[in-house]
């Protein structure tokens, strides 16, 4: 009995053992196991999860700093991926506190900056942290330095900054810039600017001699400073901007690209600086902005040596009721038989409506043409007879012209172009392919120009580009446009709206690179170089 | 621009850098890694450092159809996009405005997980310009969102204790602040 007993339970048991199994196999074959699991995740989020190091540091560089810290916490491996960010942003206009952030980023991180660009103009970090990070960076290779500090009281830069062998760039504003007697230069330094800083002209000038890589050199509004010697042989790029005396250029061979803005400067200097310039072999860009052509008045009445062959594009300012600017303005142009681009920036003087001192233009009898002259852009046109005649006479003279930009000045409300009605319609710009006409408010006296220089151009044309000074100006008046075109023209009608590429204004500054994620070097993406100032 | 071929020796290339002078606009034809065959107008596949090396350095002739393991067809699609608008706008004179109008339709119906397989396929076909812009997309998405949102978005998976990640915040509070909580 009792075997029966033990076989029935033992027949039991091995029964409940096998339910057993089947229902852990069952259970494990529906639910997969931790493992299963975290390869089956694996797979699916493997290229995403396995990102490239170099794309993932590059997404953290686009986060403003804070926010690239904040990567820490997804987990252990990200907890260091930001430290080891070689380009470094702070701006204390941001939100956070510069100096806590500053501090911490610079104190955990791994090695390897290589461009800090700290943004002080609310003057939140104090000259003592400054110091300090100046001071910590000399120990990483850095390429380069950018600090904007607050205007209300200029940082005396740390002289531990000169110890950056590696400086590729360096700019500063509102600094006050003393390097010790010994310095020897920065050696791979390519860029420099200067804005709002303290320096004397030797000191200056012997910076700029012994960093012999210079390439881009753009000094803005420096003060404690009238005269400067710029030596350096690489120059290609120059900007000189403020109440200058005298800037001498020596051995620059190889500059091509020059931009003027004086705002006060002696005649004999700017007149000797003007006939320099023009000399240079590979001088291919010239910009003139504010008075510098008014102090150079007269300075090329004696004719240049040699005409400046390399010069394409020339921007000048000018003020149409001097007759002698605009006779240098012709000497000028003349002096570039290869001309290819003109801009023309009016100035205003003490104009009236008569066009005494374009005279001297319709008195020319050299019978000149600007042969290579392909676009000619006016801007800050404010429809007084100089400025017409000015631009007939440019139109007249430029048998090659193909386009013609007409920018307008402000408050054209009050202008009258009733007497361009008077003026013979001798078909003046018959060789004119594109008109665009910018900064448009919509009054009838625009209509009006519009109409005189359609009236003047032939079945050449192509394109007439229109384009608003804001999103508020009514269309109303350029619907009679259209009326006109259907009669005359063939031309393409294009309207923009107001939020095309501006026109370069008068106070622009240099545009700065956008940073380059590239180890080696950080190199410019300027698309123009007269763009606005975009330090960060 | 995908033109599935039927055969590769059916496809009428002249050979590339050692060929002769030719009327046809050349064409590179690539394979994806699923599979797919598209012809790539040479302007284009030239955006692609990967392709230029492989043609370029050792004079590899066009017939030879590039393998591209690592990108998918409906990425590449993508790529070709790009570039093909990038080459036709380089030139022109509204060339960033018209550039930055293409880039906002280009990311406005795009997932981030999508952004993502794209900066790898950037990364991987080296087109430099490429994989700035979508960086800088993945970026301007996931600034301030918070920790959950980009762990699932990049698939980290959190491996914090409890303790560990308080001590991580508590680094950088100053980062920690002015969050969305939103989620997608």
């Amino acid at each position: 009995m009792s075997e029966k007993i033990l076989i029935v339970l033992h027949l039991l048991v091995s029964y409940i053992v096998e339910c057993f199994s089947h229902l852990s196999r069952y259970l494990r074959s529906k639910k997969p196991t931790n493992y299963q699991k975290k390869k089956k995740k694996m797979d699916q989020s493997d290229k995403l999860s396995n990102l490239p190091t170099g794309v993932t540091q590059k997404i953290l560089s686009y986060l403003p700093i804070d926010q690239a810290v904040r990567t820490s916490i997804l987990s252990s491996e990200w907890r260091s991926t930001w430290s080891r960010l070689p380009y470094l942003v702070f701006d204390d206009q941001s939100g956070y506190d510069i100096k806590k952030v500053v501090n911490h980023v610079l104190l955990l991180h791994r090695g390897g900056i290589e461009t800090f660009k700290l943004s002080n103009l609310d003057g939140s970090a104090d000259s003592e942290n400054i110091d300090k990070w100046i001071a910590y960076l000399s120990r990483e290779r850095i390429k380069e330095f950018v600090l904007e500090h607050t205007k209300w009281d200029p940082y005396n830069v740390f002289s531990c900054i000169f110890l950056y062998k590696g400086l590729t760039r360096l700019e500063l504003h509102n600094c006050l810039l003393n390097p010790p007697a010994t310095f020897k230069g920065f050696r791979m330094l390519k860029r420099l600017h200067l804005k709002h800083v303290d320096v004397s002209g030797d000191v200056l000038g012997r910076l700029i001699a012994c960093c012999p890589q210079l390439e881009r050199v753009i000094l803005c509004d420096l003060k404690g400073i009238a005269d400067v010697t710029i030596c350096a042989p690489s120059i290609q790029f120059l900007k000189v901007q403020g109440s200058f005396e005298d800037v001498v250029l020596e051995k620059t061979f190889n500059l091509v690209d020059v931009s003027i803005d004086w705002k006060q400067g002696s005649t004999i200097c700017s007149g000797k600086l003007l006939r320099h310039i023009l000399q240079l072999p590979r001088i291919e860009r010239l910009t003139l902005q504010r008075s510098f052509l008014e102090c150079a008045v007269g300075s090329l009445t004696k004719k240049l040596p040699k005409s400046c062959l390399s010069l394409k594009f020339l921007s000048i300012s000018i003020r149409l009721d001097n007759s002698e600017e605009i006779l240098t303005a012709m000497h000028l142009m003349r002096s570039a038989p290869a001309l290819e681009e003109l801009d023309i920036v009016f100035r205003k003087g003490k104009v009236t409506n008569d066009g005494e001192s374009t005279y001297c233009l319709s008195d020319d009898k050299q019978n000149w043409e600007f042969t290579q002259l392909q676009r000619v852009k006016v801007i800050c046109f404010s429809g007084i007879k100089a400025e017409v005649d000015f631009i007939k006479f440019l139109l007249l003279t430029s048998p090659g012209l193909q386009e013609l930009e007409i920018s307008f000045g402000q408050d054209m409300k009050g202008v009258d172009f009733s007497w361009l009605d008077d003026n013979q319609k001798n078909s003046a710009f018959t060789q004119v392919r594109v008109v665009k006409v910018t900064r448009l408010s919509g009054v009838k006296a625009e209509v009006d120009f519009i109409r005189f220089l359609l009236s003047n151009t032939s079945q050449r044309l192509e394109r007439v580009i229109l384009q608003p000074s804001s999103t508020e100006v009514s269309w109303e008046l350029f619907k009679l446009l259209l009326a006109f075109k259907r009669d005359t023209l063939h031309a393409d009608f294009k309207f923009l709206d107001p939020s095309s590429p501006v026109t370069p204004v008068q106070d622009s500054d240099d545009s700065s690179s956008d940073h380059n994620f590239d180890a080696a070097s950080s190199s410019d993406s300027d698309f123009d170089d007269d763009d606005d100032d975009e330090l960060l | 621009m995908s033109t599935p071929a039927e055969n590769e020796a059916s496809i009428k290339q002249e050979s590339g850098p050692s060929g002769t002078v030719q009327d046809k606009p050349k064409k590179i034809v690539v394979r994806t890694g699923d599979g797919e065959v598209f012809e790539l107008k040479e302007e284009v596949a030239m955006e692609m450092e990967t392709i230029k090396t492989f043609f370029m350095e050792d004079n590899i002739s066009y017939e030879t159809v590039m393998p591209l393991t690592n990108v998918d067809s409906w990425e590449l699609v993508k790529v070709i996009e790009y570039c093909s608008k990038y080459v036709e706008l380089k030139n022109k004179e509204n060339f960033h405005k018209e550039l930055k109008a293409f880039q906002d339709e280009f990311v406005k119906s795009m997932s981030p997980k999508t952004l993502l397989s794209l900066s790898n396929v950037a990364n991987y076909l080296e087109i430099k310009y490429f994989l700035d812009f979508i960086c800088q997309a993945i970026a301007d998405h996931i600034k301030s969102k918070d920790v959950e949102y980009v762990r699932e978005l990049f698939g980290v998976e959190n491996d914090f204790t409890e303790e560990e990640y308080e001590m991580a915040k508590t680094e950088a509070p100053w980062a920690h602040e002015n969050l969305d909580k939103d989620l997608y």
